[in-house]
């Protein structure tokens, strides 16, 4: 055993760069694949601690106290067993316009709700900046975290707030981390401002509409508790529930996991062959010393523990790195995580996350050095000492009149035979190649994607008018829903008009299983005008049918030409499902009913969200001026989804992970590829002191090793753009199924396609090319007998 | 008098790294004749292979100037020296030192195509050169495939590819037996009576009787020379030399 460690010693010297290069390569693996186990598991982490902390309520109930009678609910709810307790029923005012800051307008939809006494007890806010008081004092307002940050609003701005009598001023006073509003993805959100003060800037007339919070024993009672729920009450309001409230928080974070995960599973396959190639590469460095090893009477088992044993301890060396790196990381990013949510203790399950992540890359790593391991057995001793090397006979290869016509120039002809030659290490350099390619296509088509969103809203579940405004009907000029649409439908630069309105029904799935609350449209018309299309079935034409967005038709188990029960506007109906779609607004929960449905159950029913598609599409911008305008505060135009997004820095956040990315790969591939031609130079020395006497001049020689990559890098290409087009949509569908989307709207731009092929090529070509220089030097004694 | 086709005027190399403050080719003036078939010998070590490399253009001399064909060698780039080497030169290693991974024919025909561009022609030329050389059965074997004498006798044949002016061979026979090494040597002679120059480095007696002038290299210098009296390959011719030799310093 002595005699295996001292081996073990000097093969990690001797070949030091290829030890860093291994070594490079696990910690990378490790740091990733840890890191997204880490966030994988951490992250419900805050989310839990705060919503405990505060006492938050799992179930909000939201709505209008003409309709539901606030107290009565209160009472029914105390007497439930699951219930821990109840708060009082909150005022709030609905802010349908936008709010303005000194950094601009904010399109949010924005709840500016009372706070009372009562959320020193249950739903608490925990104040991350600011002043610490109790509650915020007059003119004062309190504001979520995320929603501060996003737009750069400080302690002490002030903050208008539209009305029907004009503007509102608030100040400023504390931002707050309220988890039932923790994240951008969901729109409205929460505002607080002082008891009692909503009446100084709203008349009376529409301050409606109350919110009660409920908090249960445990998390998983909420299902039971608002079943028992509905079938008591008529309730006409909104119940939003604890699992929305987590997702909404999380669902950011789980993306950044599932992509790092996809990264750290293509880094694990890039490591496996780099580890294999190398350690190949060292039996046959090693072919006359393993020779002798088993002349001495080393068995094949003690040379594979030679090579296992000194994997084992570069993985458990590498990975323990990469691990460090990881608790580092991940409490960075915890941290920033914390900060916005405002937890401040918080317990890392890392040994947890290590104990994975080394059981499982040691495991592979050290299976990999054992199967490579396995060529050492083949080695005879008699040969290897004589030869110091496998005694290759070469046969002829199915390449072999590409020397003799001259059909391709003399240099590639050449390197096809080196290729030929050696299939195994040109197939790990074109997977590494293939690799890279592919994520740097993957990257930029799921960033492509996401840009232009606009242009393929209907994708992604969206309206696709170019205008979504609201009809404030409130307003004492304000205009009926009919006297609007009719006005639409005049003006010249308007195509279509397609009205809608938001609702929520509550889907009764049937024996033993529980209602569920749905947030859902329904439209006037027919729905696909509004170039809403479906994953499969059509969209419902009368009062009796449903579609249903893609994970509730899941939730449910329900599938097109099934029915289902639902209590809609206070009434039991059954729905005939036509169609399924994806929608990826409301984490793929939802629903589309025809306006029809309301209609019947409610007679003074009337849509006031109309979507808009104009004749001039790209004058989107100034028709929007001119309508708002010529129509004043009796509409309001809401921010369109593409601009939303690009204030949320969705899409511009993805560009730099993925640029992160791409530099990270590029990096290894160059690595990899400096690797490769530096090993080859070595391995072919004598052929290139051939050549060179031959009078191949230096670039030659040095064209000889780029031609190989130059071949290989076209291959990648040649395989690698089809097959992301082909398969960037399917992974990406599987990493936004949770998100609502299944069939990911993937678009690819030919423009970029060939901008990133073009600059992987030169990138790949420029290495090759920089690190071939020592093919040109190759000193002429190497052709001399026993060099 | 012959023509010079090579000649060398205060050549010297030494290097920077070695030990020995001398150098190993020490203001050397020295020439060879068009046609003839010159045989260098010396003890080993003596730096006879350096003055090959020094001579085709694969190594660049410290100081001193060299002429082939009246092309000078000296104070050129790499590149010129790459272009010079693939017209005017063919080089025979002790090893036949063949590209592993192509034909016997391609081995050959990967320094043609350097040259010609007519590949039907270049066919024909390289099916002749092996048929000359009595390896054109042979000609798709790999090297892995030949024996240490047809190896060296394809390595001939691609070092007369492009009709070069001289030819260097660097112990061509030291690793062969000497049946091997006999077959070699008569290729050699036969190259040598259509007329093509050779500069040959030899340990073997026997080899170094087919040489028509024979110079004995010491302390980086040419320090003697002979031309041989007797029959190629004879056994008396052998004992001149080597008395000869011993003479030298052998
Ligand atoms: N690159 C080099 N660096 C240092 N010394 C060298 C180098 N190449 C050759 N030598 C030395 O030059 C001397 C002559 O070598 P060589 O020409 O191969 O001798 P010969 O061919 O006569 O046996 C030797 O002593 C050798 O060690
Ligand atoms: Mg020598």
């Amino acid at each position: 055993m002595n005699s295996i460690l001292l081996i073990i010693k000097s093969n990690l010297a001797r070949r030091r760069s290829q030890s860093i290069t291994a070594g490079v390569s696990i910690v990378t693996v490790s740091l990733l694949f840890s890191l997204s186990i880490g966030i994988l598991t951490s992250i419900q982490q805050p989310f839990d601690k705060v919503f405990n902390n505060l006492n938050a309520s799992h179930i909000l109930l939201l709505y209008d106290f003409r309709n539901d009678n606030g107290d009565s609910m209160k009472n029914w709810f105390l007497k439930q067993p699951e219930v821990e307790s109840v708060g009082n029923p909150d005022a709030y005012y609905n802010c349908n316009g936008p709010l303005f800051v000194k950094t601009g307008k904010i399109d949010a939809l924005v709840q500016i709700t009372e706070f009372t006494s009562n959320h020193l007890r249950q739903d608490k806010l925990k104040i991350l900046k600011g002043d610490i008081k109790d509650a915020p004092g007059i003119n004062e307002i309190w504001l979520p975290n995320y929603l501060a940050v996003q737009h750069n609003i400080q302690v002490g701005d002030t903050i208008a707030i539209p009305t029907s009598g004009g503007t509102y001023s608030f100040k400023v006073s504390a931002m707050v981390s309220d988890p039932h509003y923790g994240s951008g993805m969901v729109n409205p959100t929460r505002a607080w401002v002082k008891a009692g003060s909503l009446s100084f800037f709203a008349p009376v007339s529409q301050l409606t509409n109350n919110c009660l919070g409920i908090r249960l024993k445990s998390t998983d009672l909420v299902a039971d508790v608002l079943g028992r729920f509905n079938t008591k009450f008529n309730f006409a309001g909104t119940a939003l529930q604890y699992s929305i409230f987590k997702s909404a928080f999380m669902s950011t974070y789980q993306l950044i996991a599932g992509i790092l995960l996809i990264f750290s599973i293509l880094a694990l396959i890039i490591a496996v062959y780099l580890i294999r190639s190398i350690i190949i590469k060292t039996i046959y460095d090693y072919y006359k010393l393993t020779g002798i090893l088993k002349a001495q009477g080393f068995t094949p088992a003690n040379i594979i523990v030679i090579y296992v044993t000194q994997y084992l301890f570069m993985a458990i060396l590498f990975i323990a790195l990469g691990c460090c790196g990881t608790s580092f990381i991940l409490q960075l990013i915890m941290q920033s995580v914390m900060r916005t949510i405002g937890v401040i203790d918080l317990h890392l399950r890392l040994p947890f996350i290590f104990a994975v992540s080394f059981i499982f890359l040691t495991t592979i790593i050290v299976l990999t050095a054992f199967i490579a391991a396995l060529k050492t057995t083949k080695i005879k001793p008699a040969q290897a000492i004589k030869y110091g090397a496998p005694e290759r006979i070469k046969t002829r290869t199915r390449a072999d009149n590409i020397i003799n016509r001259s059909l391709l120039p003399l240099l590639p002809a050449l390197s096809i035979r080196a290729l030929m030659e050696n299939k195994k290490r040109a197939l790990v350099t074109f997977t590494v190649l293939l690799f890279t390619i592919f994520i740097l296509l993957f990257s930029s088509g799921v960033t492509t994607s996401l840009s232009q969103l606009k242009y393929n809203k209907a994708a992604w579940g969206f309206e696709n008018g170019e205008i979504e405004l609201v009809r404030n009907g409130a307003t004492p000029i304000g205009f009926t829903h009919q006297e609007l649409k009719e006005i639409f439908e005049g003006e010249k630069g308007i195509k279509s008009v397609t009205p809608f309105s938001y609702e929520s029904i509550m889907i009764l799935p049937g024996a033993g299983k529980q209602p569920v609350n749905l947030f859902g449209k329904a439209y006037e018309g027919d729905i696909t005008k509004a170039g809403l299309i479906t994953l499969s079935g059509i969209y419902p034409s009368n009062e009796s049918e449903i579609a249903l967005c893609i994970g509730t038709a899941k939730l449910l188990g329900k599938m097109p030409g099934d029915s289902i029960a639902a209590f809609i506007e206070g009434q039991q109906v059954t729905l005939k499902i036509t169609g399924v779609y994806q929608d990826i607004s409301n984490m793929g929960q939802g629903f589309r009913l025809s306006s029809k449905t309301f209609e019947k159950l409610n007679p003074v029913y009337s849509p006031a969200m109309y979507s808009l598609k104009l004749v001039n599409v790209a004058g989107a911008e100034d028709y929007k001026k001119y309508l708002q305008k010529k129509y004043g505060s009796t509409i309001t135009i809401n921010m369109n989804i593409e601009d939303r997004l690009k204030q949320m820095g969705i899409v511009s956040n993805m560009i730099i992970t993925f640029l992160l990315l791409a530099i990270f790969f590029i990096t290894i591939l160059l690595l990899s590829i400096w690797n490769d031609v530096i090993v080859s130079t070595r391995d072919y020395r004598k052929s290139f002191g051939i050549f060179k006497t031959a009078g191949f001049t230096p670039r030659q020689l040095r064209m000889l090793l780029v031609w190989k990559m130059i071949l290989l890098c076209a291959f990648s290409l040649i395989l690698a753009i089809p097959l992301s087009l082909f398969l960037s949509p399917l992974l990406m569908g599987q990493v936004t199924q949770n998100f609502g989307i299944v069939q990911f709207p993937f678009s690819v731009s030919g423009v970029s396609v060939i901008i990133i092929a073009c600059i992987f090529f030169c990138a790949v070509v420029l290495c090759a090319w920089l690190s071939s220089s020592g093919a040109s030097k190759i000193n002429p004694r190497v052709l001399l007998v026993g060099q | 008098m012959k023509p010079q086709i090579l000649k060398t005027s205060a050549l010297t190399k030494s290097f920077p790294g070695s030990n020995s403050a001398a150098p190993v080719i020490n203001n050397l003036d020295t020439h060879f004749f068009k046609g003839e078939f010159t045989v260098i010998m010396g003890n080993s070590g003596s730096g006879k292979s350096t003055l090959l490399y020094l001579l085709s253009g694969l190594d660049k001399a410290t100081s001193g100037k060299i002429w082939i064909d009246d092309f000078p060698v000296h104070n050129r780039t790499e590149k010129e020296l790459a272009l010079m080497r693939r017209q005017k030169v063919g080089f025979v290693f002790q090893d036949s030192n063949l590209v592993p991974n192509l034909t016997v024919k391609e081995n050959i025909l990967v320094a043609g195509r350097l040259v010609s561009k007519n590949s039907n022609q270049l066919n024909k030329r390289v099916d002749e050169l092996l048929n000359d050389l009595g390896i054109l059965p042979l000609a798709n074997r790999m090297p892995g495939q030949l024996s240490g004498g047809e190896a060296q006798r394809c390595a001939m044949a691609r070092a007369l590819i492009n009709d070069p002016v001289v030819i260097f061979a660097d112990e061509p026979t030291g690793s062969l037996n000497s049946e091997a090494s006999l077959k070699v040597m008569d290729c050699l002679d036969t190259i040598h009576s259509k007329g093509q120059s050779i500069v040959m480095v030899t340990h073997d007696l026997k080899s170094a009787t087919y040489g028509d002038r024979i110079l004995f290299f010491r302390d980086g210098q040419i320090v003697d020379e002979r031309l041989r009296l007797g029959e190629r390959g004879c056994a008396a011719e052998e004992e001149a030399l080597f008395t000869w030799l011993k003479q030298k310093g052998w």
